[in-house]
């Protein structure tokens, strides 16, 4: 089966590497795209409606979901830092998706 | 509201189900919708054998739900809001009535574990727009969260398959769609839009909607598992919509109140107790084996990726596709099944899965063991990927050395728990003249303190009599 990257890790790299307080589906839809098409290996981005809200639902305080937009709204949460995120959410990555996906998630804004 | 000529199916969760003439002709009997007999509901009958209800009598409980909502919500709402006619309510109720039906006849076979592959590489959102030939929907489709693949597949189905009965009976397909796949109208300019927002909240919802409640209701009757009892009528019958400010909003009156939190309760019941099984995530990992090798075998190549894609793929709704020497129409759990049986001997996932002997055993069973027996560490130790997970290699395998096995026979299957409560914006009452959000009456919901992540370790069953040595040896993790 292919490498699956779930919608945690998604908002979660997304917002604690770029400055941006919130992001469209829109631009969720395209990063995903980009992610699939340029991995070598198999991977799916799942940015499906009930992941991202259950994604949503783990980090309440921290994000907010309207009908075309996420937002943070806690900028300072533990789980938007950096060394957090490397450490905790993306400590499982296989090492030949983790270099473009970082390359990408990091440059989206 | 509308009057028409019924076939009546008897359900055991709902009891007698009033199914138009008209829908029976163009929708029930079909192909398409027949398929779903063949299709599992839920991956539960893993552990409750018991389970075997389909995705068949769940669109039918879905519909029957949709028609009581329906009609619970005309009764009590039509008369203050004179804005929108009886022909719209009308319509609005078969169009509504007609996605519910439809909302599934998508899905894989073994519903959720495959339907990823339908869309690979992402296609189906622009077969939808290429289909719907609508800027609107385009916007809409685009803006808005992504729905899941089984959805989208069910929304093609009723551009493609079901389109000249649609247009038969005068229905919008695009607003069928955007039920099915939750697609809202952002921008709401006529009556219709403005009431047709509210009923794709209804089938497609955030916390309440009738496919959920049709599955609840089910899942707890067919396992047989005791959680609480959700009052379906009681439920219904207390739905409503409110306007404020030109808004308009999907309510339940306050007689509802623990309904609401009931469906909850049932829905996080499942995930924590069931969901979460080690049978279940056992059994779940092993069928995804299977069917990986079994695509491979089909298909005569060893590129597992394109095989998948092959065995799932929509044109096998349309018509017969080759995978390798071999045919699939409309394929069901059951035609993989029968591949598996074909492929058997040399296919030790399909057997472990179609024997359910399952070969290895789980040194702890819930994760109030492994919360218990690895309490002394810290949150980011046990999470995933965590030092624990890490070190704990090392020790399975040195472990397996000294009783003589194969250091590489083992699992470890990580498991994310997942806990619903009812967010902000979520679900609304009707208190009064009040439209009250239901986040603000400071109910009590139950904690969220919840396990983000814990795994099972699967070892040889003859070695499980050994397990607390290992757990020992994992316990010194530091």
């Amino acid at each position: 089966m292919c490498y699956i990257i779930d919608s945690e890790s998604v908002l979660l790299n997304y917002f604690s590497k770029n400055e941006s307080s919130e992001i469209s589906f829109r631009d969720l839809r395209s990063l995903r795209k980009k992610i699939e098409e340029n991995s070598k290996d198999p991977v799916y981005v799942d940015i499906r409606y009930n992941s991202l809200r259950d994604a949503i639902s783990l980090h309440r305080d921290v994000f907010s979901m309207e009908l075309t937009r996420i937002s943070i709204k806690k900028t300072d949460a533990e789980e938007l830092k950096v060394d957090f995120v490397d450490k905790i959410i993306n400590s499982k990555l296989p090492d030949k998706i983790k270099a473009m996906y970082m390359d990408l998630i990091s440059s989206t804004h | 509201m509308l009057h028409r000529k019924s076939k009546v199916f008897l359900d055991t969760v709902h009891g007698y189900i009033s199914v138009p003439d008209i829908y029976c002709d163009y929708f029930i009997d079909t192909l398409l919708f027949q398929r779903l007999r063949r299709i599992e509901q839920t991956s539960m009958r893993s552990l409750y054998p018991s389970a075997r209800h389909d995705r068949f009598i769940h669109s039918l409980g879905t519909f029957h739900l949709g028609s009581k909502i329906f009609q619970a919500i005309y009764q009590n709402s039509s008369s203050e809001l004179p804005e929108f006619s009886d022909a719209l309510w009308d319509k609005m109720q078969e169009t509504f009535e007609i996605a519910c039906l439809l909302h599934d006849c998508g899905h894989a076979p073994f519903s959720h574990t495959f339907e990823k592959y339908f869309d690979r590489p992402a296609c189906l959102s622009d077969k939808l727009i290429q289909a719907s030939k609508n800027k609107q929907f385009k916007y809409d489709i685009e803006s808005q969260a992504d729905a899941a693949e089984h959805e989208k597949v069910s929304a093609y189905l009723v551009f493609t398959y079901f389109l000249e009965k649609l247009k038969l009976l005068k229905v919008d397909p695009i607003l069928v769609v955007r039920m099915i796949i939750g697609c809202l109208y952002e921008v709401e300019k006529t009556p219709k839009e403005k009431l047709a927002n509210c009923f794709i909240s209804l089938l497609k919802g955030k916390i309440i909607d009738v496919d959920r409640l049709d599955y609840v209701t089910r899942d707890k009757w067919a396992c047989g598992f005791s959680s609480n009892n959700v009052s379906i009528e009681r439920l219904l019958s207390a739905a409503c919509i409110k306007k404020k400010d030109d808004k308009y909003y999907n309510c339940f009156y306050k007689n509802a109140l623990s309904e609401i939190q009931n469906v909850i309760d049932v829905i996080n019941f499942q995930h924590i107790w069931i969901f979460s099984h080690h049978k279940v995530v056992y059994d779940q990992y092993i069928l995804e084996k299977a069917i990986e090798k079994l695509s491979t075998q089909l298909s005569g190549t060893s590129d597992k990726e394109k095989s998948l894609n092959k065995l799932f793929n929509i044109e096998s709704f349309f018509g017969t596709t080759k995978i390798g020497t071999h045919s699939i129409y409309l394929p069901t759990d059951d035609d993989l099944v029968h591949y598996q049986k074909i492929y058997l001997d040399n296919n030790s996932y399909a057997k472990e899965w179609l024997s359910r002997n399952h070969k290895l055993k789980p040194i702890w069973k819930t994760f109030a063991e492994f919360n218990t027996f690895f309490s002394h560490l810290s949150p980011s130790m046990l999470e995933e990927g965590g030092n624990l997970e890490k070190q704990s290699t090392k020790i399975i395998q040195i472990f397996l050395s000294s009783h003589n096995e194969n250091k590489e026979n083992y699992l470890r299957l990580g498991v994310k728990p997942k806990f619903k409560v009812i967010g902000a914006n979520e679900v609304f009452i009707a208190i009064n003249d009040n439209i009250v959000d239901y986040d603000t009456l400071k109910l009590p919901q139950k904690t969220n303190n919840l396990t983000r992540f814990f795994f099972y370790i699967f070892i040889p069953s003859h070695l499980i009599q050994f397990s607390n040595e290992l757990i020992d040896s994992l316990k010194e993790i530091k």
